[in-house]
């Protein structure tokens, strides 16, 4: 007797839940991607002795010290996606390291002129306040980008980073 | 010997440079400034570009909207530097900072990246009686004691002591260490970990003189140093028969005696040596052997370095010779000439 009342007040609610799904979807449109940024920093503690470097969340930083961003994106479709471009400009007040950028799998490249254009490290030129245009060095670098090669499956996460300091 | 000094024009200017502090440009992004990142991301499904999606801290799926930063908070660097400017000041024995220039200089630079206030100190610091710090000068005062500097500004720091009598300690070339340190004020260093709600506090400095001695304390310090530049006097006296014989007669070779009649010369010279003070007041007296009898007038006459006068005093004895008071500078010969004839 109260299994059936159960199995029917469940059939009722498993009806109630897919029409608030329903509306939900229609409110507000999902892309297929999830992206999440995280920031980290490095600190080096004593355990029994022994000094251990580990990172932790990057809540405070001190101007001279470094932190690390990574990229996260997941798949939450069910369709592989491609062609994937992650752009990150540099923040305020902190320096790109040289050879920080990194990603499995993805091409780095980088923009001096906030993002209009990007090249590889090396091809992109500045003009200093002498006038003279030069080679660009990573303190010049406003972006970094990241071209995913391939495809993302359904489910999968990939990540990318960089690191920064700050002045 | 009697020393009279003059304040210089140069402590006047400096007096007014050190109520000003030195703006520049702040060290270091400021305490409090939260720190945004947002990456975003381009892709296709199917072949067909899709809106672009921007990044949250915990993830965001939502394409086409501003996503939402990942954020830090900038914490509070305590940091300052104190240097002496002032190497070697030239001082003589007694001198006193009230009445000359005894300056020493210093700068103070908050190289922290939030406005602090400094408390600022003078100590006759260096260990006694090591190369360099042979001497203690006294009574120091500074000026200002206390300062309030916006990240990377600076404040100018005047230091006035006394200065000894002269001594074994106290004399030509002799040194004295002279030593400021700085603090701030109103700080303690967080040592508890992140705090969620507050700025950190955490202290940057590098170790300053002896008064400091440490890293990371909240002070630093630096010295100047005293040097006394005392005159540098050598007198000498030589005398000379006059090659002349009784009658007068200019003798060439052969031995000179001291004959009754015979003229002899006496010269006193006195040196002061180069890089030394002005002697001033210095008096040259001589006094001839009873045996003797003075002709003429003795002179006084200065050679060498910037030139000067001197002049023979009056109303002395006749075998009491003395000139008056006169300056010497360094690398000038004063000489006095004295003729003579033996009883």
């Amino acid at each position: 007797m109260i299994k059936t009342k159960s199995i029917n007040t469940l059939a009722l609610g498993l009806v109630m839940a897919v029409s608030t799904i329903s509306t939900n979807v229609s409110a507000a449109p999902q892309g297929h991607l999830k992206v999440t940024s995280k920031v980290q920093k490095l600190v080096v503690t004593n355990r029994n002795g022994k000094k251990v470097a580990t990172y932790v969340p990057a809540a405070k930083v001190l101007p001279g010290e470094t932190v690390q961003y990574n990229t996260f994106f997941q798949n939450v479709s069910n369709q592989p996606a491609n062609g994937i471009t992650i752009v990150n400009p540099i923040p305020k007040h902190t320096v790109y390291l040289p050879n920080t950028a990194q990603g499995q799998n993805t091409v780095v490249s980088f923009s001096v002129n906030g993002g209009k254009s990007y090249a590889p490290k090396g091809a992109l030129k500045v003009r200093g306040r002498d006038g003279k245009v030069r080679v660009a060095q990573p303190t010049d670098y406003t972006n970094v980008k990241w071209q995913y090669k391939g495809n993302l499956a359904p489910k999968a996460t990939k990540s990318v980073g960089f690191k920064v300091r700050l002045r | 010997m009697k020393h009279t000094f003059l304040k210089t024009l140069l402590s006047a200017a400096i007096l007014g440079a050190m109520t000003n502090a030195a703006f520049a440009a702040p060290i270091g992004t400021p305490a409090g400034d939260v720190i945004n990142n947002t990456a975003s991301i381009s892709y296709s499904v199917g072949g067909t570009p899709q809106t672009a999606i921007k990044s949250s801290p915990t993830g965001n799926t939502t394409p086409g909207t501003a996503g939402t930063p990942t954020s830090f908070v900038v914490d509070k660097k305590i940091d300052l530097l104190v240097t002496g400017n002032t190497t070697d000041k030239a001082v003589q024995p007694e001198q006193t900072g009230a009445t000359s220039d005894t300056e020493l200089s210093y700068t103070l630079t908050n190289e922290g990246n939030s406005t602090e206030n400094f408390a600022i100190s003078v100590t006759d610091a260096g260990t006694l009686g090591t190369v360099g710090d042979e001497f203690n000068a006294s009574n120091c005062t500074i000026a200002p004691a206390t300062a309030s500097l916006a990240s990377g500004d600076s404040v100018a720091i005047i230091v006035e002591c006394d200065i000894p009598v002269s001594g074994t300690n106290v004399a030509n070339g002799k040194k004295s260490l002279v030593d400021v340190l700085a603090e701030v004020t109103g700080v303690t260093q967080d040592t508890d970990g992140d705090d969620v709600n507050a700025i950190d506090v955490v202290f940057a400095d590098g170790a300053g003189t002896s008064t400091d001695g440490a890293i990371r304390n909240a002070k630093h310090s630096a010295t100047s140093n005293y040097i006394i530049n005392a005159a540098g006097l050598t007198v000498k006296k030589t005398q000379a028969v006059s090659a002349m014989d009784a009658s007068g007669t200019p003798i060439t070779t052969g031995d000179l005696y001291h004959i009754p009649g015979a003229t002899v010369v006496y010269t006193i010279t006195v040196v002061n040596a180069p890089g030394a003070a002005t002697a001033t007041g210095v008096v040259l007296t001589d006094t001839v052997p009873t045996t003797m009898t003075v002709v003429g007038t003795p002179t006084i006459a200065i050679t060498g370095g910037n030139g000067g006068a001197a002049t023979m005093a009056s109303g002395e004895g006749v075998n009491a010779v003395a000139t008056n008071g006169f300056d010497l500078d360094a690398d000038e010969t004063a000489t006095l000439t004295i003729t003579a004839t033996v009883n």
